[in-house]
């Protein structure tokens, strides 16, 4: 059985990656299509309205989070000698998924959503800006549920009944 | 039923549960805040498309229901297990009855987004089914939230329990 800190940790990580999976696919596979019907003026000025709220910093501060929580989780699992060896594919896993929707959001997702202010209303710069959101979204909310899956998977690996009658 | 299934049946609970969670999450915090600074209009000719499209009448009956269905069978399931740890009995219970309790509050912030269409004429109208769209989705969306935190909360002590305990491995179960 893994140290209670291990399991504190990938406990953890699965609340708040459970969340922003739960965010980032409600993103892909409702908000997003709809958007496109509605019309990409209509999404920027949604978009630049979320900014002004909470938008802007809940999905980094729970992303961010849970990063954390999965990378500390992995950290904590190398260097917890009773934990069960089976959790390591899922507990690493988590680590490079996380940080490869890291890499996705900062990288590819936040250049064109940044770039919403400078558009203004010009539609054809929206248009390629949605295309650009839409298609980055996809692939983090991917990567967001996946790594829910697996730190889902390394919580029933470590705990003693994971490893089955 | 097999000793693992109320893992098992949480484990399911727990995925849909957390995915569910985030969905209400998004709307309550963020989304809700924006449709206020937009209007009513806005947020009915978003919602056409969005909540009243067939992604939605799909997606969101499969993850909702799906949620009170597993809760429930997982609190059943624990039922039938004398063996299971008493320390998940709390938040077993209590996963499955705010599931249920946040289904149940589809039936109240459900037809005023039902009522969009017919309303999408009159501007005090829609604002009154966005207030109460927003008053009853918030209830259920801190119902299913809950679920979630109850559902992944019964799993670590279920899975957590110590070995040698296993119904399998007594004689005679």
């Amino acid at each position: 059985m893994a140290s209670s800190t291990t399991n504190a940790l990938v406990v953890g990580a699965n609340l708040l990656g459970g969340l922003l999976a739960g965010m980032a696919t409600n993103k892909v596979l409702v908000e997003m299509p709809a958007w496109a019907e509605v019309g990409v003026l209509s999404w920027a000025s949604f978009t630049r309205a979320e900014d002004m709220g909470l938008g802007l910093i809940l999905f980094p501060v729970i992303g961010g989070s849970a990063l954390l929580l999965t990378a500390a989780a992995a950290a904590a699992f190398h260097f917890d000698r009773t934990a069960a060896q089976s959790g390591a594919v899922p507990v690493y896993a988590a680590v490079v998924l996380a940080v490869a929707a890291l890499v996705v959001t900062v990288g590819l997702l936040a250049p064109p959503r940044l770039s919403l202010k400078q558009a203004g209303a010009n539609v054809a710069e929206l248009q390629q800006i949605f295309a650009s959101v839409d298609r980055w979204w996809k692939v983090k909310a991917l990567l967001h549920v996946i790594t829910f899956g697996s730190n889902l998977w390394a919580l029933v690996a470590l705990l003693p009944a994971g490893k089955g009658p | 039923m097999r000793p693992l299934a109320t893992r098992n049946l949480l484990i399911m609970a727990t995925a849909l549960s957390g995915l569910l969670a985030g969905f209400n999450l998004d709307r309550s915090l963020v989304h809700n805040a924006a449709w206020h600074r937009l209007g009513a209009s806005a947020w009915a000719a978003y919602s056409l498309n969005a909540d009243l499209s067939i992604r939605a009448a799909l997606l969101y009956p499969f993850l909702g229901i799906g949620v009170a269905l597993l809760s429930v069978a997982a609190m059943l399931s624990y039922r039938r297990e004398p063996f299971e740890p008493g320390l998940a009995a709390l938040p077993t219970y209590g996963g499955a009855l705010l599931a249920v309790s946040g289904l149940l509050m589809t039936f109240l912030a459900g037809p005023h987004m039902l009522s969009v269409p017919r309303l999408i004429n009159d501007p005090a109208g829609l604002q009154r089914a966005l207030d109460g769209f927003v008053f009853w989705g918030d209830i259920r969306g801190a119902l299913q939230a809950l679920a979630f935190v109850a559902n992944l909360a019964a799993l670590a002590i279920l899975l957590a329990r110590k070995p040698g305990t296993e119904i399998a491995a007594m004689p005679g179960v």
